[in-house]
């Protein structure tokens, strides 16, 4: 510490920038987290939206990925997703998959599979349910 | 080592040789830096480096998602982090390490050899838990002990000053250097980023996230902080921080605790988003994972001190 105490008169430069560099990751947190509390959001159930990415062959068929982006308050675990075939009005097949958890204003990535092809088809996808984490 | 000109150069000759061989037997984990070193010696430099990677890298070698997180996920972030923890053994052996150290060469010779005993440490515990098989792909062999030798080897490193005589052996040189403002904020990155890994992995980590609410977010990060400062300066811990002449308790948090709470959270932020656990999130959501894992990170940057 024999170098610090000659410093004492003046503050070195490292200094100021560590806590320069400190202050503003605790400005962004306390930014971020008191925004998310005072517009009290996490008391809203989940709101989700399910778009296809794209539908590819795989070995034994075909897989439709899509992504479920949550529109709501509070975080969706176990979060099942249901899609239905479509050929015209009569659903063809059905599949189902699940997704550990999707965040408030936060998306996830899943897919599909099935035995039919869907290109020429469209997916009607839905939300089932979920659980609270 | 401290290098001696000779006026024969046949000993010279003879005396570099020796010296390369000492250093080679170094990179595998000996803790005694003399060529003359006995065969007692190295063993004993060997076990502790292979003692230090087990005791730090066990909680991680028994972890379910590190099995299977392997270089699949992200391969290039995890190879970064990779090289990144390799750059912080280097400069950890210069605060220290498994044996006192003079040169840049000495102390990347010490890390490749921490690295080493890491991957073997890190190999050898997962095939005695049945974890490999021989129909395994080499790639996700591979994978499997590169993440786990990211503990492993921070351990090996630290084998000598956990398990040998301690400080006493380590030199002025090094006291001073762990000493310095820059030193400071280095062992607080290392302990951030070693003590966020260990818990990073897990699905808790986000599960804990998502059940806090707001205000428990809030809260956490003033006891981080709470604790950081008490860790370092407040409680009487060996090797605690002594406040540099001048220094008022004001000052003290703006020097050190706040910059120490700024390194656990960029350490938290850089190890989520290693492990892909950044995607698709909203910003509410990181700060909350970065509020999470800055708790144990703040508590590694705190105790960095008294670990290396």
């Amino acid at each position: 510490m024999n170098q610090r105490s000659s410093l004492t008169g003046h503050t070195p430069l490292l200094e100021w920038v560590a806590a320069g560099t400190g202050l503003a990751c605790l400005i962004f947190l306390l930014g971020a987290i008191g925004y998310d509390a005072l517009q009290g959001r996490a008391h809203l159930p989940p709101d989700i939206a399910l778009t296809t990415r794209a539908s590819s062959p795989t070995g034994n068929g075909y897989v439709v990925t899509f992504t479920a982006f949550n529109r709501g308050g509070g975080t969706a675990a176990a979060l099942e997703i249901e899609g239905r075939l479509m050929d015209g009005n009569r659903a063809v097949e059905t599949s189902t998959a699940t997704i550990d958890y999707v965040a408030s204003h936060g998306s996830a990535e899943g897919g599909l599979f099935f035995v039919n092809d869907p290109r020429n088809r469209t997916v009607e996808m839905r939300a089932l349910g979920f659980q609270t984490p | 080592m401290v290098e001696r000109r000779s006026s024969s150069s046949s000993r010279d000759l003879v005396q570099t040789g020796v010296r390369v061989l000492a250093k080679f037997m170094l990179t595998f984990g000996m803790s005694a830096a003399r060529p003359t070193a006995s065969n007692r010696d190295y063993a004993v430099g060997l076990s502790r480096a292979f003692g230090g990677a087990i005791i730090f890298g066990l909680p991680l070698l028994m972890t379910m998602e590190m099995w299977s997180l392997g270089l699949s996920i992200y391969p290039a972030r995890m190879i970064l982090f990779i090289a990144l923890n390799f750059l912080v053994l280097v400069m950890l052996s210069r605060f220290g390490g498994f044996e006192p150290t003079s040169t840049f060469s000495e102390d990347l010779l010490d890390a490749l050899g921490a690295y080493a005993v890491g991957i073997v440490a890190s190999a050898l515990v997962l095939c005695l838990f049945g974890l490999t098989s021989l129909e395994m792909p080499l790639a996700e062999f591979a994978g499997m002990i590169a993440v786990q030798s990211i503990p492993t080897s921070f351990g090996a490193m630290l084998a000598r000053k956990q398990l040998g005589n301690g400080e006493s052996d380590k030199t002025e040189e090094q006291e001073a250097r762990s000493n310095g403002y820059a030193g400071q904020l280095f062992l607080m990155l290392a302990g951030a980023l070693f003590l966020a890994f260990n818990v990073a992995p897990t699905e808790e980590v986000i599960l804990i996230g998502f059940k806090m609410t707001p205000w428990h977010s809030l809260a956490l990060i003033v006891a981080s902080l709470l604790m950081l400062h008490a860790f370092v300066f407040a409680l009487g811990f060996p090797g605690q921080e002594e406040a540099p002449a001048g220094y008022g308790t004001l000052r003290l948090f703006l020097a050190y605790t706040l910059p120490g709470y700024g390194v656990a959270v960029l350490a938290s932020l850089y190890i989520l988003w290693t492990f892909g656990r950044t995607d698709g999130a909203s910003m509410e959501t990181i700060a909350g994972s970065m509020i999470v894992l800055g708790f144990p990170a703040s508590i590694g940057a705190a105790i960095a001190r008294l670990v290396v």
